[in-house]
């Protein structure tokens, strides 16, 4: 009793001082160690005044508790998913990884981990992301407000950090989900100067599908092949040379591998049997070396050099085989960008009115995309003919970068802040320079009560090239050319927050976006861009944006509940499709996601997710030309000019949790994708009956799906 | 095996998907659809009533008027018996064309194109060429210059089957007409990521522009240029394969055309058979850029169930009608000679 009545003491005196902290009181003459102790044990409670107190908006923190707790889909926690339920973020194709955040592209999403940018941020197509929730420490996604340090991309930025090991004791968690499991490991290596913490995710749907197609197989003499594969590994080393002195190096591998196969039997006189291969693999690779300081109570930095990697090749076999001859023909696509980047981020709090931000980077970049095609031809055992065909392009890029913003605490309820980030991007013989401002302000009239506002310049130098909207191995990055320049988008934002009641949050948010020399493909049908002279596939256009986001939350420490509404349009204006702007594919009016949990009967914790948003929009014909004698004529007059049924579903999960002595743990989760099973619209054409009367028919097809996942920690 | 795998994967997607019918609760407003091609020797003008889709298509329509305008003149247009319009007058590079249609209950529609150069060849080559599948022939076009970058080309390869046969002592000869599309090698070709931007092809004869047809035009720009020279093969493997994508038009020879099976010397009928040649003649179209953008996006709609399940951008219909549908674009072509392929 008295050790609780301590601990409500502390956490009252806590969350105290961070307030205190967040309105710029800050005590003159307080001793280092009191004042990091205070916000370092209060981060993650005062979460939400944190985002009240700053000037920033759009800004959504999520800790590792919120990230991993809650249903999962197949069984692992999955952060992007996570931030699909969030206002203001459209979700593209049903359990896909888009991330279209206040009109975006998808393409246009920062993704941070431990600083460093990553490219490729999804298994099986979309199906998964990369993050593994074990080891995310805490993410920060800024949808708008954008601070001067971030740079790179229009939409968003997902900075997402992971744990350190811990100094002290060894830790770890196994955890088997329907198609994949899960191993982490943590703990000193010095003990109190040194850990690790090491996260390795591997699908494992290979292992049940392999013998089930041999068995097939068995008795077939055409044997068909297949298998999936899914893995990653992060890794963090930290090293305190003392309390304000630490080095990290953090690795994140990430591996996609898939194969098929077709074997015929040898035809009679012939040496083999002619069969085709097909074999894909893609992937990241981020390594990094952090150090963190701090000079004094008002001097901090961080100072990152890392190397980014995403990569795909695909290979392709055909064995074509007679009695006499036989051609083979292979086929190799390769692609991949890499960065290697310097940055050097300071904070400074020159006395209790400013937080000034400063720092530089320099990233350089190398694009590969290439083809090789290579043709062979045997006549009796000898070759007759090779025929060798290929394509590359290759650019190498240099991006350095300088920002410095101040946050001044003008009076005790205004501050303001402006930001300045200069970029600059040379691709060979070429060169673009990129002031970008950041400005925000907050004040609060009253105690419960904040308003904001920010506008934000934001450039992008590299774009995806891609001939679908899915996310295939076969996409590549190439920068900006001539022809296909930087992208710009800017953004002003602005909104209320609130705390109406105890427990209670009420925050208003609106937006304006414009984005300018934007893409779309113009290419012929395909699921492969063009290699050479890509930017003669696709046209530019320009994008605009704009609506509201409503957040309200109620939390007393057992029963949770948060209600988002986003209303929201988003349009598009390419010449090259159609004379005037038009709704985007992702332009969902309304969307309302109502997250509830409840933790009751000790062990239990109940999770409900109810998810609603307009349809997407897709193109059907608008007009049929009569003519005697013939139907079926269409014009396809306006771009996405069709809206697809509102999607609607429902989402609930069950922990049981019991904590064993020692501090071992064992958690069932039971979830439940699709709880109602409502088949949501996938894909849809348009029909005629039997009256002449046109009407769309769509196909859902992902149903229900329930997961039991285990997890063991240790 | 495959055949029973191909049949489950239908059946493992009927057993979960469901049919959701929806209603379209947007409807475009009606149209006037034009479609306006000024070639070498006349005009040719197409105008329907856009029925917007979910509305009905009145029971007769007729324009109440259309001009058409060369260089600012109205030009006179009679009417044809498959429902064109046509203008005899002959153009020359340069000249501006224009349409207007008006229409009761619609608005006004008006498109305008400039006809281009006509091209030029210099040479135009076919030889023998052996490949996997046997000799296939390759024709050679080039041109008196390579082409600026912003030009257009259509492509349409006359086929003549000529067999010379004794009928009653007399020599005679016989052809039938029908039109291919060029190919690649399959051992030179990297079909499995083919630009398929290379295979685009429409239907193109005398003013009638369609997607599908008996007169394929193949789709050319600059960059299928090298130094003024296009380089295609015949009956090669890629042509029937690719044809299968992209809709060749070919036809195959009538049962009472007996050659090309027919050996030399063959009786059949009375008569005896002597051989058979094939002959090509090439032409070659320069498009104003409003006709290829609208010929392009005509071949692309016919693959829109990609588009329709959101996993690839969807085919928009170009249009420079303002106010209306279709097309105002122009083309100016030339031909070569017929080109003879010997000892195929």
């Amino acid at each position: 009793m008295r050790t609780r009545r301590i601990r409500q003491g502390l956490r009252r005196f806590l969350c105290g001082g961070v307030l205190l902290a967040g309105f710029g009181l800050r005590a003159s003459g307080a001793g280092d160690d009191v004042r990091t102790d205070t916000l370092e044990q209060a981060t993650v409670t005062a979460v939400r005044e944190r985002m009240r107190n700053t000037a920033q908006t759009g800004l959504i923190h999520l800790d590792n508790k919120k990230l991993t707790a809650g249903y999962a889909v197949f069984g692992s926690p999955d952060i992007i998913k996570t931030l699909q339920l969030l206002p203001g973020v459209a979700a593209g194709n049903e359990l896909m990884s888009g991330l279209y955040v206040h009109g975006g592209d998808g393409n246009d999403n920062l993704f941070l981990l431990d600083g460093v940018p990553l490219y490729n941020i999804s298994h099986f197509g979309g199906l998964f992301s990369s993050f593994n929730a074990d080891l995310v420490e805490d993410l920060d996604f800024y949808k708008s407000g954008f601070p001067a340090r971030y740079g790179g991309r229009l939409s968003s930025v997902v900075d997402v950090e992971t744990r350190e090991g811990d100094m002290e004791a060894y830790h770890g968690s196994f955890s088997v989900g329907l198609i994949d499991g899960r191993l982490q490991l943590e703990g000193p290596l010095c003990r109190g100067k040194t850990s690790f913490n090491v996260g390795l995710r591997r699908s494992w749907l290979d292992v049940v599908t392999t013998p089930l197609i041999a068995y097939a197989n068995r008795r077939e003499d055409t044997k068909v092949g297949g298998s999936y594969a899914m893995s990653d590994l992060n890794a963090r080393l930290t090293h305190r040379f003392s309390p304000t002195n630490v080095l990290d190096f953090c690795f994140y591998w990430g591996d996609d591998y898939l194969k098929a196969g077709l074997d015929y039997p040898a035809e009679q006189g012939a040496p083999a049997g002619s069969g085709m291969h097909v074999g894909v693999r893609w992937g990241s690779l981020t390594a990094s070396a952090s150090h963190r300081v701090r000079y004094s109570r008002n001097l901090h930095s961080r100072t990152v050099l890392y190397y980014s990697q995403s990569h795909s090749r695909t290979a392709y076999d055909f064995d074509l085989v007679s009695d006499q001859t036989r051609l083979r023909m292979d086929d190799n696509d390769a692609s991949h960008i890499r960065e290697l980047g310097l940055k050097s981020d300071f904070d400074w709090y020159p006395d209790d009115s400013h937080h000034v931000r400063c720092g530089l980077s320099f990233q350089y970049h190398g694009y590969h995309s290439g083809r090789q095609f290579t043709s062979v031809t045997w006549q009796d055992g000898l070759q007759a003919d090779r025929q060798e065909d290929g394509e590359s392009a290759d650019y190498r890029s240099c991006e350095p970068a300088l920002y410095a913003e101040d946050e001044w605490f003008l009076r005790h309820n205004l501050t303001v802040s402006g930001g300045l980030r200069l970029a600059l991007f040379a691709p060979g013989g070429r060169a673009w320079f990129s002031p970008e401002p950041r400005l925000a302000c907050k004040w609060m009239p009253g105690r419960a009560v904040t308003l904001k506002c920010s506008y934000t310049l934001m450039s992008q130098f590299a774009h995806l090239v891609s001939a679908t909207y899915m996310d295939l191995p076969s996409n590549s990055w190439m920068p900006a050319t001539a022809s296909a320049r930087p992208m710009l988008s800017s953004q002003l934002a602005g909104g209320v927050y609130t705390i109406p009641f105890r427990h209670c949050t009420l925050n208003v948010e609106g937006w304006y976006k414009t984005m300018d020399h934007l893409l779309v493909y113009n290419g012929s049908n395909t699921f492969v861009p063009p290699i050479t002279a890509w930017e003669k596939s696709f046209s530019e256009g320009r994008g605009r944006s704009y609506g509201m986001e409503l957040e309200a939350g109620y939390d007393n420490g057992s029963v949770a509940l948060t209600a988002y509404y986003t209303l929201s349009w988003s349009e598009r204006n390419f010449d090259a499709v159609y004379a005037g702007w038009y709704l985007d594919r992702n332009d969902n009016r309304h969307k309302v996601n109502l997250l509830a949990s409840w933790h009751f009967a000790r062990f239990f914790t109940l999770f409900a997710n109810w998810n609603y948003h307009t349809g997407n929009r897709i193109t059907f014909p608008t007009h049929e030309i009569a003519e005697a004698g013939r139907s079926g004529w269409y014009v396809y007059d306006a771009p996405y000019n069709t809206k697809l049924p509102d999607y609607h579903r429902l989402d609930v999960g069950l922990d049981f949790l019991k904590t064993f002595p020692r501090g071992h743990s064992f958690k069932a989760n039971l979830s439940v994708y699709n709880a109602y099973n409502h088949l949501n619209p996938a894909l849809a054409f348009l029909e005629k009956d039997e009256t002449g009367r046109f009407y769309g028919k769509a196909y859902g097809l992902v149903p229900i799906i329930p997961t039991l996942t285990f997890t063991y920690r240790f | 095996m495959l055949r029973r795998l191909s049949c489950l994967l239908p059946l493992l997607v009927l057993l979960i998907a469901c049919e959701i019918p929806f209603s379209l609760e947007e409807s475009a407003p009606p149209k006037l659809f034009v479609q306006c091609v000024p070639a070498d020797g006349a005009t040719w003008v197409r105008v329907r009533y856009a029925a917007p889709v979910g509305g009905q298509a009145p029971a007769a329509f007729r324009p109440s008027a259309v001009r058409l305008r060369v260089n600012g003149t109205v030009r006179e247009l009679s009417e044809t018996a498959d429902g064109f319009l046509r203008c005899a007058a002959p153009l020359q590079a340069g000249d501006a064309v224009s349409l207007e249609v008006a229409a009761e209950g619609l608005p006004t529609a008006f498109g305008t194109t400039t006809v281009p150069p006509c091209p030029r060849i210099c040479e135009a080559v076919v030889r023998q060429v052996d490949s996997d599948d046997g000799p296939v022939p390759c024709i050679s076009i080039r041109l008196d210059a390579p082409p600026a970058e912003h030009a257009f080309f259509g492509l349409q390869i006359l086929r003549r089957q000529v067999a010379a046969y004794l009928e009653n002592g007399i020599l005679c000869t016989e052809y039938r007409d029908s039109y291919t599309v060029p190919g690649r090698l399959l051992k030179e070709a990297d079909i499995l990521t083919a630009d398929m931007g290379d295979y685009v092809q429409v239907d193109y004869a005398d003013g009638g522009l369609e997607g599908w047809g008996e007169h394929p035009m193949t789709l050319l720009e600059a960059s299928h240029f090298e130094e003024g020279i296009y380089r295609f093969y015949l009956d090669s493997f890629d042509v029937s394969l690719l044809a299968g994508l992209s809709g060749d038009g070919r036809q195959p020879v009538p049962e009472d055309f007996h050659f090309p099976d027919m050996e030399a010397g063959d009786m059949s009928g009375g008569r005896t058979y002597l051989g058979v040649t094939e002959m090509y003649r090439v032409r070659l179209y320069r498009l104003s850029p409003e006709f290829y953008y609208y010929a392009k996006a005509l071949y692309g709609s016919q693959f829109d169930f990609l588009s329709n399940m959101g996993l690839i951008p969807p085919n928009f219909t170009y249009s420079n009608v303002k106010d209306g549908l279709g097309v105002v674009g122009a083309l100016a072509g030339t031909e070569t000679d017929f080109l003879w392929v010997e000892d195929l």
